[in-house]
């Protein structure tokens, strides 16, 4: 079962109105677990919408959104049909009174806890944070969930730990943190509710390539320590290679291609007339097979390319021993 | 045309008075000195708070140096008995764009926006038209000239806000971080905007940047580190040593970072490369046999 899925959702901004626009059309697109997807697409093509369906910060104008097989947006009534056919099923004697309970206090609670359970770290996180320090800034959200004390500050050293903050950093204002860490301190805020799901809107927007790399080495050791499932929406296709499974491209508010990354990247044409575009490293290795050296397809990453290559100066080298 | 440069920066610091300290002030600035030539293509680099958007404002006096000079086409902006029509002829010579066009739209149809400066000015209005309309067209929108700029896509904007700041025919423009927001499409229209300004027209282009590709094509590198200038020639020199770059936080084009890594591998190159299509060529000569 897919973690995370969207069944034909569709979301118009202002609908029956002139300023009407339809940002989503009939998307249907599944996020299976422990996998990192890379979102792509051009500006205006519905990305910051599908991770606002995700995780309930939008509901769909059409279609349903999925969260472990069960609809966030599920009706008591829905939940009450669902509830009452499995109690048959089982030939379990329930009282209907019972069940009507049940289905209010189980959409109550997804309505409060999809935004725990599917967290979104949004760009530039860091303007939002606000307390004295930022162990306090952390503590927000898991505060907000009704945790233990003890519990909250075990998750703070889990997370300041994951995203490389220290004690003294933990104690400081936020606002006396370099860029880098700002960054690594708002992200903490969303792990240290510990979601199912992990979505991040450009995660490494604004920051030096030794920033950018140290926020991404961050998702990589957080998702292998906790095994969740991760969405990464950026512009940037190096990072998409370097660091994704799996990539989805929208355009015009329609799943243009979901599939792994040597697939999708595999279409290049397909990427540009979209406005998008492959890392250069594969552009470099295409110049280069067209150049007539028989380059391999499906290289995204500086390493791939080096392997390439020196298989190919290997093999010229070879020939020019036999002659 | 004499030898006087167009920007003549020396020994210039400056400091940020600490938020809640009593008089308390930081140096970001410790003592720059940096000539740009006119015509010149000049991508600056650096770490997150090395104080290359520090410099960028000082140079176009939105903010004021401790100590050190800055002279634009040989006048000294610096000079506290600069009258106010000095400094306006000055602002005219160099324009800025930021990274967020949306922070400088004052205008809601994108051909009132370019307009905005040249109106500032005072000129004619014929005059105020043909600038714009050359403006729009050097920055491929006129096809947009009558579209609310609320409307456009980010790119699209930051060719608005560049063509706002070209209709005040400015000899040099200072760009920071002009397509960090952009998509990979806006990223391209908008470093062939820079491109063609600067070898079509001659404007000198100073492109704060965090992105490596885009500081390889520039003429020049500067690498910022704490306020200081850590190196600075062309981006074949700079990025010749990716241990270093690394050292500053700063990274090599993806084509370098392939080139060092295929050397130590023992494939054998001359001289070292920052550009896709010099990169390609280096690579069919080192490799040799090809068609």
């Amino acid at each position: 079962m897919a973690k995370l899925e969207l069944r034909n959702a569709g979301f118009i901004y202002n609908p029956g109105t002139e300023f009407q626009s339809v940002a989503l059309e009939d998307v249907s697109v599944a996020f299976e677990e422990n996998a990192v997807t890379g979102i792509i697409g051009h500006t205006g093509s519905g990305k910051s919408t599908l991770v606002q369906l995700l995780n309930g910060l939008l509901t769909p104008t059409s279609g349903q959104v999925f969260l472990d097989g069960r609809d966030i947006h599920e009706t008591k009534k829905d939940r009450y049909a669902a509830l009452l056919s499995e109690a048959e099923r089982s030939g379990e004697k329930v009282r209907r009174h019972t069940l009507k309970k049940q289905a209010a206090s189980d959409c109550k609670a997804m309505k409060r806890n999809i935004c725990f359970r599917v967290g979104l770290v949004m760009q530039y996180p860091e303007a939002q944070l606000f307390e004295e320090t930022v162990r306090k800034d952390i503590a927000f959200g898991p505060a907000n969930m009704g945790l233990s004390r003890e519990e909250i500050d075990a998750r703070i050293e889990k997370v300041a730990r994951l995203v490389g903050l220290n004690e003294r950093q933990l104690n400081k204002s936020p606002f006396d943190l370099s860029g880098g860490q700002k960054r690594r301190a708002a992200i903490a805020g969303v792990l240290a509710m510990e979601p199912d799901v992990l979505i991040l809107d450009e995660p490494a927007a604004g920051l030096d390539p030794k920033g950018r790399e140290t926020v991404f080495d961050c998702i990589r050791r957080y998702r292998e320590e906790c095994r969740t499932t991760v969405l990464i929406v950026s512009h940037s296709m190096e990072d998409m290679a370097a660091y994704c499974d799996r990539v989805l491209v929208l355009a015009g508010g329609r799943v243009l291609m979901h599939g792994t990354r040597e697939e999708v990247f595999g279409q290049i044409s397909g990427l540009e007339t979209h406005g998008l575009d492959v890392p250069e490293i594969t552009h470099l290795m295409n110049m280069l097979r067209g150049r007539g050296y028989p380059v391999p397809d499906g290289i995204y990453t500086v390493e791939d390319a080096v392997k390439a290559v020196m298989e190919i100066a290997h093999s010229v080298s070879g020939k020019g021993a036999d002659t | 045309m004499d030898g006087t440069p167009l920007i003549a920066i020396d020994n210039l610091t400056f400091s940020y008075r600490e938020s809640g300290g009593q008089g308390t002030t930081r140096e970001v600035l410790h003592g720059i000195t940096l000539d740009v030539q006119r015509g010149e293509h000049v991508a600056v680099l650096g770490h997150n708070g090395s104080g290359k958007s520090t410099l960028a404002k000082l140079l176009n006096l939105i903010l004021e140096p401790d100590s050190g000079t800055i002279r634009i086409d040989g006048i000294e902006i610096t000079d506290p008995d600069l009258s106010d029509a000095d400094i306006l002829t000055l602002r005219k010579k160099i324009g800025m764009v930021f990274q967020n066009p949306d922070n400088q739209m004052v205008a809601t149809i994108a051909e009132e926006e370019v307009a905005f400066g040249p109106e500032n000015l005072g000129l004619p209005s014929s005059e105020i038209r043909e600038r714009v309309d050359a403006a729009m067209d050097a920055v491929g929108m006129t096809a947009f000239a009558k579209k609310e700029t609320a409307r456009l896509s980010g790119g699209q904007k930051q060719r608005i806000a560049i063509a706002g700041i070209l209709a005040m025919e400015p000899e040099c423009i200072v760009l920071d971080e002009p397509t960090s927001m952009l998509d990979p499409q806006g990223r391209k229209d908008v470093m062939k905007v820079i491109e063609t300004l600067n070898r079509e027209r001659g404007v000198t282009i100073v492109h704060i940047t965090h992105d490596m590709n885009e500081a390889a094509r520039a003429g020049r590198v500067i690498i910022l580190n704490d306020g200081r200038i850590e190196m600075d020639g062309t981006p074949e020199e700079v990025f010749s040593d990716p241990d270093r770059l690394e050292t500053l936080r700063l990274s090599v084009p993806q084509c370098t970072a392939l080139m060092h890594a295929l050397k130590k591998e023992g494939l054998n190159f001359e001289g070292p490369v920052a550009r896709p299509e010099d990169c390609i060529e280096a690579l069919c000569r080192a490799l040799g046999g090809g068609r």
